[in-house]
C-alpha cells in the first residue's frame, strides 16, 4: 500500500517537471508551426547555466541565482536562435527542422567543449544541486519532510503557477492574443496589424525560458547535468516530443495532460514491473499510441 | 544516331545499341564525365595518400554510403526519417554477432546483416505508411534510442547474441576482417600498408554496389514514381498505382543499402561500437548523415557523395589548423566539430537546394554563354527541385495538422 502511495507521489512530482519540459516545445510548434529540435539543447543550456553560477569551479553563488541565470540564460538562447537563424528561413519547414537539429547539437558540443577546455570539469557529470537542498532545510520545523520531498514539492508548485501564469498570459493579455492570433492564421493576423516576426519572438525567447527553467529542476533532480542530457534517458528532447505528440500539436493543455500520461505510465512500469525499462516504456507507450491515434487527445483547441 | 520508326528492325539490338550509345564516354554530358573522373579519382586515391590518411579516408567511402542510402528514401519519396542510424546500426551490430559469436562465414554474416536491416526497413516502412510528417519524424527519431536502449537491456549474454551485446560501449571484440594481419582475416597480408589499401578497395567496391544499386533504382520508373510520391500521393494513387507499395519499398531498399553499408565496415576496420553506429551523442550520426545529404543535394544520389566529401573535407581542415583561437586561448582544432556543423548551417540558410544541383545549374548557365547560346532558364525552369518539393509536402502535412486557414 505504501509503495502505492509513494509511486502516486513520485509520479506525480514528476509529471509536473516533464510539463515545464514539453511546455516550450508545444508554443513553438503550436504559434510558429516549427518542430523545434534543438529544445533538448535549451534545456541543456539550463543546467550549464545553473552550474556555472552555483558551483563551486564557477561563481559560488546560491543555486537560486543559478535558476535566474538558467531562465535568461535560455530565453537569450531561444531568442538567438530565432533572430539569428530561424527567421530567414521560417517559410521552409524542412530546413527549418534540420537546422534546428543542426543548431541543437552545436550548442551541446560548445557547451561540452567550453566545460571540458575552459573550466576543466567533466561535461559528462556537472553538479547541478537540487533548488531546494539539504543546507536550506535547516528549519526545524519542515526538515521531518526531507529536502528531496521539498524540492519535489517545489517543482510541483512552480510547475503549476508557471502554467496558470502561460495560461493567464496567452488567453488574457493582448500580446497572448495576438500569439493566439498567430497561431491560428498568419494572414488573418497581418491584416489585423499583428507583427508575425515580434510575436515568434516572443514565443521561442518563452519557449527558451521554460527550457532553461527546465533544464535546472531536471539536473537537480538526476544529481547534476551532462551535455548529452537532451538524448540520455529521460532524454528530454525525445520526451517532450513524445508528451506534445500524445496530448496533441500544439495545444498547451493537451501538453499537460500528455506529460502527466507520460510520468505516471514510466513510474508504474519502472516501480512495478522492472527498472530496466526506464527510458523505453513511455516510448514503447508512445509508438502503440501514434499508430492507434495518431492526432492525439486534444487535436487542436482553437480549431473545433 | 540511327533516325528508324521505333518498329523498325531487330529491337534487341536496337535497345542494346542505344545502351552502348548511353556508355559512350565521349558522347555523355559533361556533368556525366565529371561523375566518371571523380569515380576514377577515388580509385586512383590510394596512390596519393599516405597509409594512415588512406585509413581516415575509407570512413568517408562509409559516410558516402550511408548518406545514400538516406537520399534514396527521404531525397526522392519525401519521407523524412531522422535516425537512419537504426539501419546502421542493425547492420553493424548483426553482423559482428553473427560472425564473432555464432561463427558464420564473413560473406553470409554480411548478407544476413541486410537483410536483418531490410526488416528492420519493414519495421519502420509500417508506421511511415499510417503517419505523416512530424508524427514520422517522431517514430524514426525514436527508433535508434529504442535500438540503443536494447542494446543496454541485452548488454548480458541472450540466446540470439551468446555474449552479450556491451551495453553503452558496445562489442568487446572486432569481427573477422576481410583483408587483415592477423589469422582471423579472410584475406591475410603481411604489412601495414597493404592491409590499409586492402580495406580502401574493400570500402570502394562496396561504394561501387551500392551506387550502382541506387543509381539503377532511383533512375528507373520506379525512381519515377518515388519522385511523384514526393510531389504528389493523390496523383500517384489516381493514375492506379499504389504508393504504400512504392514507400515500403525504398523504406526497405534504404534500410538494406544502410544495413551493408554498416555491415562491410564492420569488417573494414570499423569496431561495433554505439559511438562509431550512433554517434558520440547517439543521434549524431544520423544527423550528420541528413547534413551530408542535404548538403550536396537532395535527391540527386550524387549529391549524397559530394556532401559526405565536402564534409569530411571540412572535418580536415579544421582538425588541420592549429593556430590559438584569441581571446578564449584554445585551439581552433579543439573546437571541432563545431566549424563543420557551422558551415553546414550556412549552406543550409544560403544554398538550400544543395551543392550539386546549384553547381549544374550555374555551370549549365555558364556553357551556355560560353558557347554564344541563349543561355537556359534558372531556377525552376523544370519543375520543382528535389528540395523545394520535399519542403512542400512537409509543409502541406504541418498546416493540416495545426489546422491552418492560409492556404
Amino acid at each position: 500500500m505504501s509503495q502505492i502511495i509513494t509511486a502516486l507521489l513520485a509520479a506525480t512530482f514528476i509529471s509536473a517537471l516533464y510539463a515545464i519540459i514539453a511546455i516550450g516545445f508545444t508554443l513553438i510548434f503550436g504559434v510558429g508551426g516549427i518542430l523545434n529540435f534543438a529544445h533538448g539543447a535549451f534545456i541543456t543550456v539550463g543546467a550549464f547555466a545553473a552550474f556555472i553560477v552555483s558551483s563551486g569551479s564557477g561563481l559560488g553563488l546560491p543555486i537560486i541565482l543559478g535558476l535566474l541565470a538558467a531562465t535568461l540564460a535560455g530565453a537569450a538562447v531561444g531568442g538567438a536562435t530565432y533572430l539569428g537563424v530561424i527567421r530567414y528561413v521560417r517559410t521552409r519547414p524542412v530546413t527549418v527542422l534540420i537546422l534546428t537539429l543542426v543548431i541543437g547539437f552545436f550548442i551541446m558540443y560548445a557547451l561540452n567543449i567550453f566545460t571540458d577546455e575552459i573550466m576543466g570539469v567533466d561535461p559528462l557529470q556537472i553538479p547541478v544541486p537540487p533548488v531546494i537542498g539539504t543546507e536550506s532545510a535547516i528549519n526545524g520545523a519542515i526538515s521531518f519532510i526531507g529536502p528531496s520531498t521539498l524540492n519535489s514539492l517545489f517543482i510541483f508548485t512552480t510547475s503549476w503557477v508557471l502554467i496558470g501564469a502561460l495560461y493567464y498570459f496567452v488567453n488574457s493579455t493582448r500580446t497572448g492574443r495576438a500569439i493566439l492570433a498567430v497561431s491560428m492564421s498568419d494572414k488573418g493576423a497581418a491584416l489585423v496589424g499583428i507583427n508575425a516576426e515580434k510575436i515568434n519572438l516572443i514565443t521561442w525567447v518563452l519557449a527558451g525560458a521554460f527550457a532553461g527553467y527546465a533544464g535546472v529542476l531536471l539536473a537537480g533532480d538526476l544529481g547534476g547535468g551532462s551535455w548529452l542530457m537532451a538524448i540520455e534517458p529521460p532524454a528530454p528532447l525525445v520526451l517532450s516530443f513524445a508528451i506534445v505528440i500524445l496530448g496533441g500539436l500544439g495545444s498547451i493543455k493537451g501538453s499537460v495532460v500528455g506529460a502527466y500520461i507520460i510520468g505516471f505510465f514510466e513510474t508504474f512500469t519502472v516501480t512495478f514491473i522492472s527498472s530496466q525499462l526506464a527510458g523505453i516504456s513511455s516510448l514503447v507507450l508512445l509508438l502503440v499510441f501514434l499508430l492507434v491515434k495518431p492526432e492525439g487527445l486534444y487535436g487542436r483547441e482553437a480549431a473545433e | 544516331m540511327a533516325t528508324k520508326t521505333p518498329f523498325e528492325g531487330d529491337v534487341e539490338q536496337r535497345r542494346r545499341e542505344a545502351v552502348k550509345e548511353k556508355l559512350q564516354f565521349s558522347e555523355m554530358a559533361l556533368r556525366h564525365k565529371l561523375g566518371v573522373f571523380g569515380l576514377v579519382a577515388l580509385a586512383l586515391l590510394p596512390t596519393v595518400l599516405k597509409p594512415l590518411e588512406l585509413s581516415e579516408f575509407t570512413y568517408v567511402l562509409f559516410l558516402m554510403m550511408f548518406a545514400m542510402s538516406w537520399d534514396v528514401v527521404s531525397g526522392y519519396t519525401g519521407q523524412l526519417s531522422f535516425g537512419h542510424a537504426f539501419f546502421f546500426a542493425i547492420g553493424g551490430y548483426g553482423t559482428s554477432v553473427l560472425s564473432s559469436q555464432h561463427g558464420v562465414p564473413v560473406f553470409l554474416s554480411i548478407i544476413l546483416a541486410t537483410i536483418l536491416a531490410a526488416i528492420g526497413g519493414v519495421l519502420i516502412g509500417v508506421p511511415a505508411l499510417r503517419l505523416s510528417g512530424p508524427y514520422l519524424s517522431l517514430v524514426t527519431l525514436i527508433a535508434p534510442l529504442l535500438l540503443y536502449q536494447s542494446f543496454i537491456l541485452f548488454s548480458e549474454g541472450t540466446f540470439f547474441a551468446p555474449d552479450g551485446l556491451g551495453g553503452t560501449s558496445g562489442l568487446t571484440e572486432q569481427p573477422p576482417q576481410l583483408v587483415g594481419l592477423g589469422s582471423g582475416a579472410v584475406i591475410q597480408v603481411g604489412e601495414f600498408w597493404i592491409r590499409e589499401v586492402g580495406k580502401y578497395y574493400v570500402a570502394f567496391i562496396a561504394l561501387l554496389i551500392v551506387l550502382a544499386v541506387c543509381y539503377a533504382v532511383t533512375r528507373s520508373s520506379a525512381g519515377s514514381v518515388f519522385t511523384a510520391i514526393r510531389e504528389d500521393e493523390d496523383a500517384v494513387r489516381s493514375s492506379g498505382l499504389n504508393p504504400a507499395k512504392f514507400k515500403m519499398f525504398a523504406f526497405v531498399l534504404s534500410a538494406a543499402v544502410g544495413g551493408f553499408a554498416g555491415a562491410v565496415w564492420m569488417h573494414a576496420g570499423g569496431f561495433p561500437n554505439t559511438e562509431n553506429l550512433f554517434g558520440p551523442g547517439r543521434i549524431d550520426l544520423s544527423v550528420n548523415v541528413i547534413v551530408m545529404a542535404i548538403i550536396g543535394g537532395m535527391g540527386t544520389i550524387v549529391g549524397a557523395v559530394v556532401g559526405a566529401t565536402l564534409f569530411a573535407f571540412a572535418q580536415v581542415v579544421v582538425s588541420s589548423l592549429t593556430f590559438q583561437v584569441p581571446g578564449i586561448g584554445i585551439q581552433f582544432a579543439d573546437l571541432a566539430p563545431l566549424p563543420t556543423f557551422f558551415f553546414a548551417m550556412l549552406i543550409l540558410v544560403f544554398m538550400p537546394r544543395g551543392v550539386v544541383p546549384e553547381g549544374i545549374d550555374r555551370a549549365r548557365y555558364l556553357l551556355a554563354r560560353y558557347r554564344g547560346e541563349e543561355p537556359p532558364e534558372r531556377v525552376g525552369g523544370e519543375g520543382n527541385s528535389a528540395g523545394d518539393s520535399v519542403i512542400k509536402k512537409y509543409r502541406r502535412e504541418i498546416e493540416e495538422i495545426l489546422g491552418r486557414d492560409n492556404k
